[in-house]
Formats: structure tokens, sequence, C-alpha cells
């Protein structure tokens, strides 16, 4: 009785205007057998997890079936049995009832008996569309029937007894049915029998004013009629009732009020052709005249027809008419059957006790009719009166809903209490009532989903799918059902969102109720805290800053950092720095959080892996800052202010949602410089001698150099000094500051003016001091470096240099260092001593010698001079002389080298160094 | 915590969606059919029974329910739940959901099935009893009757592990109304 409802209740009305009473058995043929199996369990990570089948679809098939009453078995015993006049018809009343679960049409035929005293002289079938019992004008003669499943039609078989039979003969007759759709289903046992009798007969037939459906509540008007149709006058009962104390006699017309129902008061009204008629009611104490207070008293209402003798002729009727009213709560689809009685004596014996003289009317059928109503509401009280609502429900997943209700239905509401979040799976518990007669099942829906949200209706356990329609839910009882939200994960809402759910009846769709599901405004499902080291998932958003940090040029700065998944749904973020340029940052895991870089160090991360709600991560930033790197300050207060390095962690799952923090990494001023090599040197008076020394800045910003001097004993002696190769040459305290960029180096001379008549072996020693002034962005730092000059005052006019200057081969290919002044060991030192004849004559037998420094192994010695012509002698001892050089030095030693001018290889006095020439010694060793 | 804006993400939210959909269904394959069930007699007088895919079916039909489950997720999963629910156009035949007997480790253990008849609220083994609020001489009372299996709503089976790709079949019968 679903789907089909509409047209079935047309074919009800088109083909069957009749007694609807026996409900079919078996689920409507058309009908969808729907089915979804699911599961539910426990995944690897814990969490509860549901899942679905596929659906399966089964239609149901139609099945005949039909039924004819009243039943006769056999000719020996009609299922009924009326008198007639020889020669006039007698009348059957049957009812053909569907009991299939599709339509049906079922042939009818009327078959004579064989044992019996006489066959009919015509028999024909007339559907009895108002089901009065009686052929109506209009009324045809039909040989089928065609019904919807369930409805029923009345039939009227009329029959014709030959003239010419005796009182007690009998003629039998069979009502025979077949299916039309499925020939095998047939009913032939409805056999009936017509008995000749040329006494009274009382033919009475009953009318509802309502054939077929009544609604609860609808009033019925009964109508019952009646006739002499015998041969003779009918006549008195003694005592046939008994009215208010007194016994009545005559004939008497009765009928009870059927279940259901009750009497209304002042609708009864009756009269007769003969005799006196008198309406009685039957209540609890007996049969009155009175019409009680109450109708629901009447248990029956009747008419009494009094008279005596023979008093009721033939041809002489009567009527009774009355109403009752169907009972509200009239369960649908039962029926209300009616059938009155007729007492009255028919041989003058003055009782009812012979055959025929207690006659029935035919039976009125009328089914309730279904009434459909629904109330959908609140968790236990459907229509939301505050009585019975639940306010929480347990989901599958083990989380408790709770729920507030707002009452009076049209505008009732569940509201979840709970905080909802993004990514939240909502649960509402709802509750339905077939609020109607008759069982009904529903088509529930929804509207006002958000986008993006995915609704579904589940069983009461919250996991099993519920599919349209649910139900069949009976009359009264309830269904509780879920509505089941997937919040999507990155949803937000500011205010509540209303779902209406409706329950729609199916079987008259014009009968809904709905209730709002009320979901309170969705916070953000993900969140992040990121801060410093102990310091994230405190809700604190001013510590999160790591503290700022001073480094060096060239050093590594670790910073702590901690991420806190303070959202309600696991996530993965993404760690992203800023960085000064140059700067190079690495992020390591620190497992065991311990805020210190793990020993060895583990792989570098770029995000932080899976993390549930509410975890906490550990890390640390670090970042390498360059050598050389400019010292970084912008604001001039070291620790504070310039956030020059940023963290952030963003959400994979939402990167809208993210957290930064920033810090200061500072790096310091560094104040270095180096001033080399100390000089020594000799010089005549009057003389002069230049030393070259060179400047190096080592520190990260530029150097402002100044120079002073100390140590010189000899005022009278002139320093002057020249940073720009010898062409301008100032005091040094009043010298220019030169700068000198990062990494650069500045060649610095020192210019020994000694004035004539300084003693020869005078010596002078002076101290020069480079003082370096650094100032960039604030900051400031000073560093000094000294040389010390050692200037002697020789008699002779040969003046002696030495330089060196460290390589990394013999060969001196490759200088390290360009004045010798620092060496690695295994790194060649190369000396080069060069002897000058400053003076103005020549100088004899020329000899210069170098020792072997500690520390060093001896490679080679060479010698060299200007002098055209001449060679260089060498010894290791002083007195002999060698043209080879010596190919061994042992520590302490020293090598000598002679100028041979004449070239005979002797040291004699012809060996003269003119003016101006010079000799030069070139001494290898290696660093031990 | 930082104060974030946050911004609606249609696309990004729908592809989450999908993928969280995508990961939760795959664990555990579900496949439900239905065969309707007729028995007949063989040439040697053997009562027989034959099962044919049941796509159309009459009132009086018996109808057979097999719910096939896999283990898909390539991971062990506990208490798993396999709920056949019972057609409200058909009632279930009693005796027919069999216990199920699967291997667990290198045990064979047993799972009885359990029967719901408040729409897959509470479960139990039969005989399962409802209260009912009856009135006697002007009171109300409330009397504990047993359960009709005609009134069973749900039947489940409750694996307490399920390794990966094991495979189990539960089944059971209803007769159409």
């Amino acid at each position: 009785m679903k789907s089909s409802q509409a047209i079935k209740t047309l074919l009800f009305f088109l083909f069957a205007l009749g007694l609807g009473a026996v409900l079919a058995v078996g689920t409507p043929a058309g009908t969808e057998i729907r089915n979804q199996a699911s599961a539910s369990y426990v995944d690897s990570a814990g969490q509860p997890q549901t899942t679905t089948s596929n659906e399966v679809v089964t239609v149901v098939q139609p099945v005949y079936n039909f039924e004819i009453k009243p039943d006769g078995a056999n000719e020996a015993s009609p299922g009924q049995t009326k008198s007639g006049l020889s020669g006039a018809p007698v009348y059957f009343n049957y009812t053909v009832t569907n009991t299939g679960n599709t339509t049906d049409t079922i042939t009818l035929t009327a078959v004579d008996g064989a044992s019996d005293n006489f066959n009919f002289d015509s028999t024909a079938i007339y559907l009895d569309a108002n089901c009065n019992g009686q052929v109506d004008s209009g009324e045809s003669v039909v040989s089928s029937v065609n019904l919807a499943a369930d409805a029923s039609a009345c039939l009227v078989v009329e029959a014709v007894i030959p003239s010419g039979q005796g009182d007690g003969d009998y003629g039998n007759l069979n009502i025979e049915g077949t299916s039309q759709g499925d020939a095998a289903k047939t009913d032939t046992n409805n056999w009936a029998r017509a008995t000749v009798t040329s006494a009274a007969v009382i033919s009475a037939t009953k009318s509802a004013s309502v054939s077929g459906e009544v609604a609860p509540g609808a009033n019925l008007t009964y109508t019952i009629d009646g006739q002499n149709t015998g041969g003779s006058a009918a006549g008195a009962v003694t005592n046939v009732v008994n009215v208010d104390g007194t016994d009545k006699t005559g004939l008497l017309l009765s009928d009870p009020i059927p279940a259901n129902t009750s009497y209304v008061l002042g609708s009864a009204s009756g009269s007769a052709g003969a005799g006196t008629t008198t309406v009685i009611y039957q209540t609890a104490s007996g049969w009155t005249v009175t019409e009680p207070a109450s109708g629901s008293d009447v248990t029956a209402v009747g008419l009494l027809i009094e008279g005596s003798g023979a008093f009721f002729p033939q041809g002489a009727q009567f009527t009774l008419s009355f109403k009752v009213q169907v009972a509200a709560a009239a369960p649908a689809g039962s029926t209300i059957e009616n059938v009155a009685n007729v007492k009255f004596d028919a041989n003058g014996n003055g009782d009812d006790g012979d055959p025929g003289e207690s006659v029935d009317t035919n039976t009125t059928n009328n089914q309730v009719a279904p009434a459909y109503g629904v109330a959908n509401g609140p968790n236990g009280d459907p229509d939301a009166d505050g009585s019975g609502f639940v306010n929480s429900y347990t989901d599958p997943n083990g989380k408790t809903w709770s729920y507030s209700e707002t009452t009076s239905d049209p505008n009732d509401a569940e509201t979840i209490t709970n905080d909802v979040y993004g990514g939240d799976t909502v649960y509402f518990k709802n509750t339905l009532q077939n609020t109607g007669n008759s069982s009904d099942s529903y088509d529930l829906s929804m509207s006002g989903v958000p986008n993006g949200w995915t609704c579904q209706f589940m069983a009461a356990d919250g996991s099993t799918p519920l599919a349209n329609p649910v139900g069949p839910v009976a009359a009264g009882s309830t269904l509780d059902y879920v509505v089941k939200c997937a919040i999507p994960a990155d949803a937000t809402t500011q205010s509540p969102t209303e779902i209406t759910v409706t329950a729609t009846s199916e079987n008259d769709p014009s009968v809904s109720n709905s209730v709002k599901d009320v979901v309170p405004a969705v916070q953000s499902g993900y969140g992040v805290d990121e801060a410093q080291h102990d310091n994230a998932g405190d809700g604190n958003a001013n510590n999160d800053n790591p503290p700022a940090q001073s480094v060096d040029p060239g050093a590594t700065a670790l910073i702590p950092f901690d991420v806190n998944n303070s959202g309600h749904n696991p996530d993965t973020y993404d760690l992203t720095t800023t960085l000064p340029s140059g700067f190079t940052g690495t992020i390591y895991p620190d497992a065991n959080c311990d805020g210190v870089m793990d020993d060895p160090a583990p792989a570098p991360v770029t995000d932080t892996g899976l993390m549930g709600a509410g975890d906490t991560k550990c890390f640390i930033l670090s970042v390498e800052v360059p050598a050389g790197q400019t010292p970084v300050d912008l604001d001039g207060t070291p620790g504070t202010g310039d956030d020059n390095v940023t963290i952030t962690a963003t959400s994979t799952a939402n990167p809208s949602v993210s957290d930064t923090i920033t810090t200061d990494l500072e790096v310091n001023l560094h104040a270095d410089i180096t001033f080399t090599p100390d000089r020594n040197g000799t010089v005549t008076s009057p003389g002069t001698i230049v030393y070259t020394h060179t400047l190096t800045n080592n520190g990260n910003a530029d150097a402002s150099v100044t120079f002073s001097e100390s140590g010189s004993t000899h005022s009278n002696w002139t320093y002057q000094i020249s940073t720009d190769g010898g062409q301008n040459w100032s005091s040094i305290s009043s010298a220019a500051a030169v700068t000198v960029t990062p990494g650069a180096s500045q060649e610095v001379q020192i210019r020994v003016i000694v004035p004539d008549g300084e003693p020869v072996g005078a010596i002078d020693t002076n101290q020069i001091t480079a003082n370096a002034s650094y100032a960039v962005n604030g900051l400031g730092a000073n560093d000094s470096a000294s040389v010390t000059d050692t200037t002697t005052v020789v008699g002779g006019d040969l003046r002696l240099e030495k330089s060196a200057r460290t390589c990394a081969d013999a060969a001196c290919a490759t200088v390290t260092s360009n004045d010798g002044s620092q060496a690695e060991p295994g790194e060649y030192i190369e000396y080069t001593v060069t002897a000058t004849n400053i003076g103005t004559a020549d100088l004899k037998k020329v000899v210069v010698s170098d020792p072997l420094p500690s520390y060093t192994n001896f490679i080679s010695v060479s010698g060299s001079t200007s002098v055209s012509g001449a060679q260089i002698l060498y010894s290791t001892d002083g007195s002999n002389w060698s043209a080879a050089a010596p190919t061994n030095l042992v520590a302490g030693q020293a090598v000598y080298i002679a100028l041979d001018a004449d070239n005979n290889g002797t040291l004699d006095n012809n060996d003269a160094l003119p003016p101006s020439e010079t000799v030069t010694l070139t001494l290898v060793v290696q660093v031990q | 915590m930082r104060e974030r804006s946050f911004v609606f993400r249609f696309l990004a939210v729908a592809v989450l969606v999908f993928s969280l959909l995508a990961v939760a269904k795959t664990q555990v394959r579900l496949e439900l059919s239905s065969y309707k069930v007729t028995t007949y007699t063989d040439e040697q007088g053997h009562k027989l029974e034959r099962l044919e895919p049941a796509l159309k079916v009459s009132p009086g039909d018996v109808l057979e329910w097999r719910l096939r489950a896999v283990n898909t997720s390539g991971q062990r999963l506990k208490n798993v739940a396999l709920v056949i629910p019972i057609p409200p156009q058909t009632y279930y035949l009693e005796g027919t959901a069999a216990p199920l007997k699967i291997k667990q480790g290198k045990q064979e253990v047993v799972v009885l099935p359990e029967f719901s008849y408040d729409g897959g609220k509470h479960y139990g083994r039969p005989p399962l009893y409802k209260e009912v609020t009856v009135e006697e001489n002007g009171k109300k009372v409330v009397k504990k009757v047993q359960v009709a299996p005609e009134e069973y709503t749900h039947v489940r089976w409750v694996l307490s592990e399920m390794d990966p790709e094991q495979a189990v079949e539960v089944f059971l019968r209803t007769k159409v109304r």
C-alpha cells in the first residue's frame, strides 16, 4: 500500500464500490525490497570506522488470490438459505474480496445444483454497487469484477424459483469464481439454497449511507428496509421484547451498534405499513423507549411493530434508520460490520422459533479509512512538548553528543551543545511518531545543508544507512533515526546552521512534519601554535618568539622551537624560514625535545610529519652565518627588534592556517687587523732606509686605521710613513687615516732618516702601531697591531736588507705569505738577503752570510750579483770557498757567499763591489 | 597562537574530503547479494534447494542474503562488526543466521550471530526480551515478553580481529511478507 495507493483507490471506486473487508496478505506487487549491509571496525590506528556495502534491490512480483463469502462447502450444507414463493425470485448476497497483492479480475458464474428438487428458471449476478443488499435501478448484471488489491465488491444473485413447486422444495446454487491473473486460483464452495414456502416471508435489507471506506469521526446512516414478500400475512410474536419492564407483542427489528461506533442521539426514526411502531433503544439495563443521555450507552436500536395475530399483511413494508459515528481512534483497515434481525411469526403459533421466522439482513461492511499523521521531533520527543526528550546520544565512534531542545511544534529544534569544529562528523538523533491510525512509512528529507557538507540518514545505531522510505511504523509507534553530517575540514561558520529534517507520509504526501537539527557555529578544525622551545601550545602569544642570539661571522646559531597542533584534526605542517641573504638555514628534529642538537645530527626535515590533535614536536633551526659576514644589528640595539629570522609552520590540510615566529640573529662586529713584519736594517750616517710592512684587515667591517709610534730613543732620527707606495710621506702620528676593507691588505712604508754624525753601532728601535677603528650600524670596536723596526748605524757603505716569503713549493711558484710572517709545517720559506754598496767607492772581499733558522731544514742556497763577469763563491765555514753551492747544512750552521769579481776562484783584494752594485743570497728552507 | 584569518577554500576541502572518504572506504570491502531459495525434489526423491539471484520475488518467497567482507586495509583490524539489516518487507527465518567459523592466528574461532529488534540499537543472542506496558485492572503494568524472530531488524557478527586480506562470508534468510 505504498506508491500505488492512489491508483488502487481509483480502481476501488471504479470497479468495486463495495466492502473493503480483508487486508491483502503480502507485500504489494512492484514493491522494491532494498537492503544495504554495513560494517564497523577499529582500524590499525585505533580509530573507529564504518563502511557500507552495495545496495541490493529486489522487486516483489504479483500474487493473485481472492475469496467469495459466505462459504457453503457443498449442496448439503449451503452457506445461506432464503425462502421464496414458487415462481418468484430469491436474492442471495455475496462479497468478493481480492486478497492478492495486485489488481485482478475475477470471473463469476452461477451453477445450479444437482442434489435438489429443481433448477432455477434463471440466475443473474448483479454488482451491488452501493452494497445495500438489493438490486437497485442502474445496477447491472456482471460476469466478472475487477478489484484492486484488498478491495471488495458486493454481489446480489437473483435466482427465480420455477412455478409449480411445493412448500419445502428447494434448489441449490453455487457461485464460482476464477482469477484471470492466475487461473489456478478459484473459489467454488459458495453454495446457497432457496426453499419454497407459501407462508409469510419477511425480506429485510440493510444499507449504509457510506459504502466502502469511512473516515474516523464520520457518521454512517444505517437504513433497514423490510417487506412481507411471502404468501401469507406475518404474525405477531408473543412477548417479542420487554420494553421498560413491560412485555410487548408484535414484530421486532433490532440492529446492534457495531464496534468502533457509537449511536448518534436523535437520529433514529422508523415506520411500518401495519401495526404500531415504536423506536426502542437497548442499554445495559435492557430495552427502553427513552433515548439515553449518551449515545455510547446505546448497544442496539430497534423498531417494535406492535400488533396481534397475523396483523402484518402481504406486501406491507417497514423501515428503520439511524446514525452512528465512527470512533476517531478506530484502527485503519478495521471493518465496521453490521447486520440487523427481524423476528416474526410465520405459522400462527405465536413464537419466532420456527425456520424462517428470525431473518438476518445482509451485512454491511465499512472499512475504516486510514488517517495519516506524523510527529517528527527531537530525540525521544516527537511531538516536541518537552516530555520524553533525551538530551544526549553516543555515536558509533563513542563520542557523546549533547542536545538542547526547543519545544513547540512546528518550531521544534534540537541543538548540539558540544563545541563543533571543521572536520567533525556530527550526529543528531531524532524521533518520529506515527500519529495516524494506520501503519505508515515515511520519506525523510533534509534541507539547509551547507555546500560541501555531507549529510545522511542512519538507523538509530548511527552506522546503518537508512533508505527511504523508513518504516513501516505501526500506528502510535515511534522510530528513532540519526542524522549524520560530515563537516568539511576547513569549514567554519559564524552562526548556527539549521538543517530542517522533514518526515513525509508515504500514504498521504500532504502529511509531513519537520524538526530542525541545529549545528552551533563551526569553529576552525585546524590550528597551530609555534613557539620557542617549551612554549608551544600554551595559548600565550607573548612568549612565542625565541630570544635574540649574537654570533660571530662563520659561526652557526641554533634556534630551538616547538610546533603544537592546536586544532582538532590531525595535520602536517610545512616548515619554512626567511633568513638574511647568504645565511643558510636547516631544520632538524629534536627527538628528545631537550632543545639541544642531537649527536649525531638527525636528518634535516622540511615539515613536521603527521601530528595528532594536541601533539607537540620539537625542532632546531640551525643557521650558518657566512664567514666575513658584515655585522648585523639593524636597529643598533643588540638583542632587540630586528626580526630578521622567521620560522613559519603552515597547515598542509588547510594552508590558510599557519603560525610564524620571529627572532633576531645578530652578527657580532669582529675587529681584527695584522701588521707585519718586524724589520731590521742598517744605515750609514747620514743615511736613509725604508721598511715595507703589510697591514691586513681580518675583521668583518671596514677598518679606519691610524698610526702611532713609540720606543724610539733617537729624537733626532726622523720616522715617516707612506701608504701610497712612497709617493707621499708624513710623520707617523699625523698620517691620514687609511680605510682597509674586510679581507684587504694595505702596504705601509716606514722611512727612517738618520742624520749625520751618528756613531757606528748606534741602534734605534721604534714600534709602529696601527690603530684600527670599526664603526658600522651603530656598532663600534677597535683593534691594534704593531711592528718593530730596528735600525743599526754602520760605518761602511754596505747595506743589508733581508726579506722572506712563504711558499707552498720549493721553487716558490705558489706564494702563501708575502712577508713570510706565517708558515705551516711542510711549507717553504725563501729568505733573500741583499747587500748593496751604498757608498761612493769600491768595497772589497764582500761576504754575506745567513744562518739556517731553528725548526727548519736546509733545501737550497744560491747567490747572485749585479757585477758583470763576476761569480759567487760558497762556503759553510767562511774560510773554505767553492764555486759550487753546498747541498747540505745542519742546524746551527750558516751559509756564506762571496763575490769573486775577477772570477779566479779565490777571495782576494781584486774582488771589488762597485758603488750601487749588489750581491744577493737566497736561502730556501722547509719548516719542520 | 597568533590569530590567523581564515579563508574558505572549497577546492582544497573537496580534495581533502574525497581523499579521506577514499581512505575510509577501502579498508573493508563489503559485497551484499541476495538469492531466492526454491526447493524441489530430484528423481531419486531427494529434497534439494536451488538458489538463484533474487531479482524478482513474490510474497512467501525465501531470500538468502550473503555478505562477503574483505579486509583490504593491509592492516589487522579489530572489532569488525558485519551488519545485515532485515528489510522491513521481509522477516527473519529463525536459525538461518549461521555461526561464522574463522581462523584467527592459528586457532579457529566461532563467531555467533547477534540480533537486534530495535533498529540496530541493541544486539543480543536469542532469546531476546522486550518490555511492553499493558493495562491490567486499570493499572499500567510493565511486562517482559520474548521477541519473536519475525521482529528482528538487524543481525550482526562481531569479529574480534580480521587479518589483512582475510575474507569472510556471513548469511541469513528472510521470507517476503
